[in-house]
């Protein structure tokens, strides 16, 4: 078998086996192959190999693969999966602009001041945020300098909204004690101006609520977009 | 009902693929040596032609789709960097064999010898002799399912065979035809 030479014919022996050779070259096949016992064999256990390939038995279909009508219908729809992923991220904008507006606006209402400071960032000086606000009981409680009353009211403003046990706002317990990061550089002195800053940070302190809910949003938008793709499937 | 298909109607192109879905699967299980990625591309292979059966342009349907399989099988093998060494599920069933009058019945050892053997060929001279020896496409519809010249397919299942011949236990040569 390893003695192929160019006086044999094994170059020739698979195309003639399928008729796929001149009639020069199937006569030169047939007279070699009676002449060469090598070619014989050769040919005959190709001859049997080739019957045995076509004698496999085939492994049935595991399953049926008729393409279903919603594995091609979101491709309709979307046109590509840049489509899909294009119109899911357009959906996770309109969410998130409403999911920021129902936040500002759900803690806007009980206090005014906090929706202010929220636009305003920390930077509310006392004086501003008791002079933007005299009939709020909050904005008066953090100018009058009583911190009790003004971190108690945050608190429970802040636990009535629904908002979730991680918010940073005092205790009610020891609100005084407790005041945001800042004060506490201040010193434990918990004068009057250094609380009315804790009462006045104390809806700043709300961004990473937002972030985490922002962030648990767009988690769900994710999953949501790769499951959409797995079920176009 | 390839024209239907063509057309863009699911339930021609369906009938489609029941018709060529064991064909399909069976070269890609032979391909690949996995069912599950066998699976994988037969589904995939039959998504990328309904996508682009309008652009089917005549000739032998079958030759067009085994052609989507075997880039499919190729992808998956890039993809994967899967090596065909674990073979076929022991417990993967047979189809009842088509009828045929000159059909050999071949032992199940004789079967996974040769499967086995197949599967050690080069890609593509895997791909020529699965595609005539064991589907029986003719030269001209392997060339297009294999985007190659018919001198190419010659000469890669004349190579494929004597390989496959040197690769199969020499008790098994003479006998396996029966
Ligand atoms: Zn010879």
């Amino acid at each position: 078998m390893g003695d192929k030479k160019l006086e044999h014919v094994s170059d020739l022996l698979s195309p003639y086996l399928d008729d796929q050779v001149t009639i020069a070259e199937r006569q030169a096949v047939e007279g070699h192959v009676r002449e060469c016992p090598q070619c014989r064999l050769q040919l005959d256990e190709l001859r049997n190999l080739t019957a045995a390939l076509g004698s496999l038995p085939a492994r049935p279909a595991p399953r049926s693969f008729v393409i279903g009508p919603r594995a091609i219908k979101p491709a309709a729809l979307s046109g590509t999966p840049g489509g899909l992923l294009r119109a899911v991220s357009s959906i996770a904008a309109s969410l998130l602009f409403v999911a920021l507006s129902v936040n500002l606006a759900v803690r806007g209402l009980p206090r005014q001041a906090a929706a202010i400071s929220v636009f305003r960032s920390s930077e509310i000086r006392p004086q501003a945020a008791a002079a933007s606000g005299p009939p709020l009981a909050a904005a008066r409680a953090a100018s009058s300098g009583a911190p009790a009353a003004a971190a108690q009211p945050a608190a429970a403003s802040a636990r009535a909204v629904g908002v979730g046990p991680g918010t940073n706002t005092p205790a009610p317990a020891a609100p005084a004690a407790e005041p945001a990061p800042p004060a506490i550089g201040a010193g434990t002195g918990a004068s009057p101006p250094a609380a009315s800053t804790g009462a006045a940070f104390s809806p700043s302190i709300d961004w990473p609520v937002l972030a985490t809910e922002l962030g648990l949003l767009a988690i769900a938008l994710v999953a949501a977009a790769y499951s959409v793709r797995w079920w176009r499937r | 009902m390839t024209a239907a298909a063509c057309a863009g109607s699911l339930a021609a192109f369906n009938q489609l693929v029941e018709l060529h879905q064991q064909g399909v699967f069976n070269v890609c299980l032979r391909m690949l040596g996995s069912t599950t990625a066998a699976e994988d591309a037969t589904q995939e292979t039959f998504f990328a032609a309904y996508r682009s059966v309008k652009g089917f342009k005549g000739g032998s349907f079958r030759a067009w789709m085994l052609r989507i399989a075997a880039n499919q099988c190729y992808d998956q093998m890039r993809g994967r960097q899967r090596h065909p060494t674990d073979w076929l599920d022991e417990d993967a069933p047979f189809a009842d064999p088509d009828p045929q009058p000159d059909a050999v019945v071949l032992s199940a050892e004789v079967v996974k010898t040769l499967e086995a053997a197949i599967l050690k060929l080069p890609p593509e001279q895997r791909l020529c002799v699965l595609l005539v020896d064991v589907q029986g496409l003719d030269y001209d519809e392997a060339s297009r399912a294999m985007e190659v010249s018919l001198g190419t397919v010659k000469s890669r299942l004349s190579r494929a065979r004597a390989r496959l011949r040197e690769l199969l236990p020499e008790d098994l040569r003479l006998k396996s035809g029966g």
